[in-house]
């Protein structure tokens, strides 16, 4: 597996994504790096256990953890960073793959289809939504 | 500082209008919609957000009043997020007089977008560069650039510009396929092999509804349960959307 072009894949599609988004121009090199981290992590993970769940997850809190930290930095919402962030991630295809085994009346893959998808985008929704309390504890923290 | 609540209040609904007809999560705009309210020393400040519409409640004069905004149209624009969400904190601040509120606002709100050919060019580079996280080789990745770049153009045209988000996502996954089928065609003219799986999942990828969904179960699981259902059913809708048009096409004309 080779990091060093799939970062780059990752990041140029998240720059993509974060146009089509209409990102502030002066965020979108940064919020492309959200998605190269998330999608490095996903990776790594990945190449460790074979689990896409697990995987999801580390993606998502690496998205999640650098979103925040550059929401902090720049003083901004976090959803900025955040949303490009997780496209590498989120099972889009996954959800689309599902439809269309339905349609053509393959129910027993469309289950098994389905919920990994559910379950991937539930490990990035918690993800999320677990660095965005980190975030917070750490704003009251600095506030002393 | 309170000249008058009913301009206030207009001024709050019209902030969390735009924002949300631009994709912001419900609580983003609930929050947005209750600190401007609440920076006029206003009692009793309700507001309660789902992505269809906001209602709010205010207490002044003695008596309860209600508002509701139906919201139509929604797509993602984080910038006009980012701005309303300065804007709301220069209000509270007190760095914006109300009279000038709601000209900022109208600015906000039409705020200009990347231009449509620069648009354009990057759906092409989001979904051909997906395509290679698919393990995709050079000519799939060329091919991936074309559909995306032909789909985005054509659903750019009035005529499909202006129908409901299901019949426009039908339309997406019809011309996925069919541009697919033609640069198969195209490319095989000329000898060169290609894996059109690929092809349409990188050119599905500004389509498909991840974002949406994973949004959705975020709202379900920091506790907007409505929001949540909504998001989710939108989600499921354009899925199915999409794969009535790329499988109707494929049905007919098997790649």
């Amino acid at each position: 597996m080779n990091f060093v072009s799939d970062a780059f894949f990752a990041f140029a599609s998240t720059f993509g994504f974060a146009v089509l988004f209409n990102i502030p121009r002066r965020y979108l090199v940064l919020a492309s790096f959200c998605g190269m981290f998330g999608w490095l992590a996903y990776l790594f993970v990945f190449s460790i256990t074979e689990n896409a769940i697990i995987a999801s997850f580390i993606g998502g809190i690496t998205v999640g953890i650098t979103g925040e930290f550059m929401a902090r930095l720049k003083k901004q919402p976090a959803t900025l960073f955040v949303v490009p962030g997780i496209i590498p991630l989120v099972p889009g295809y996954g959800l689309y793959y599902t439809m269309s085994e339905i349609l053509q009346r393959d129910y027993t893959n469309a289950v098994s289809v389905g919920f990994e998808a559910a379950l991937v985008a539930v490990s990035i929704a918690s993800a999320i939504i677990i660095a965005t309390a980190l975030g917070r504890v750490l704003k009251e923290w600095l506030k002393g | 500082m309170t000249s008058n609540p009913q301009e206030m209040i207009d001024i709050a609904l019209f902030a969390g209008k735009t924002m949300l007809e631009n994709g912001a999560e419900t609580y983003r705009v609930e929050e947005t919609v209750q600190r401007i309210c609440e920076a006029q020393n206003l009692e009793e400040v309700n507001c309660f957000c789902v992505p269809t519409g906001i209602f709010l409640s205010v207490n002044f004069e003695g008596h309860d009043h209600t508002y509701v905004r139906r919201i139509k149209k929604s797509r993602i624009d984080l910038e006009v997020i980012s701005m309303v969400n300065d804007f709301s904190r220069k209000l509270t601040g007190g760095a914006i007089k109300p009279q000038e509120a709601r000209i900022d606002l109208e600015k906000i709100a039409a705020s200009p977008k990347f231009p449509l050919p620069v648009r354009l060019g990057f759906s092409g580079v989001a979904g051909s560069f997906f395509a290679l996280l698919f393990k995709a080789n050079s000519t799939e990745f060329v091919g991936t650039f074309l559909v995306c770049l032909v789909t985005a153009t054509l659903l750019e045209l009035h005529e499909f510009k202006s129908r409901s988000y299901f019949i426009k996502h039908v339309l997406a996954g019809i011309l996925i396929a069919l541009s697919t089928l033609l640069i198969q065609t195209l490319f095989s003219h000329y000898q060169f092999s290609l894996n059109t799986d690929i092809i349409i999942i990188g050119a599905l990828m500004p389509h498909v509804p991840g974002v949406a969904f994973t949004n959705a179960l975020r709202d379900t699981i920091s506790g907007d349960f409505l929001s949540g259902v909504s998001k989710l059913s939108e989600a499921l809708t354009i899925a199915v959307a999409i794969a009535i048009g790329v499988g109707g096409v494929l049905q007919f004309l098997p790649l």
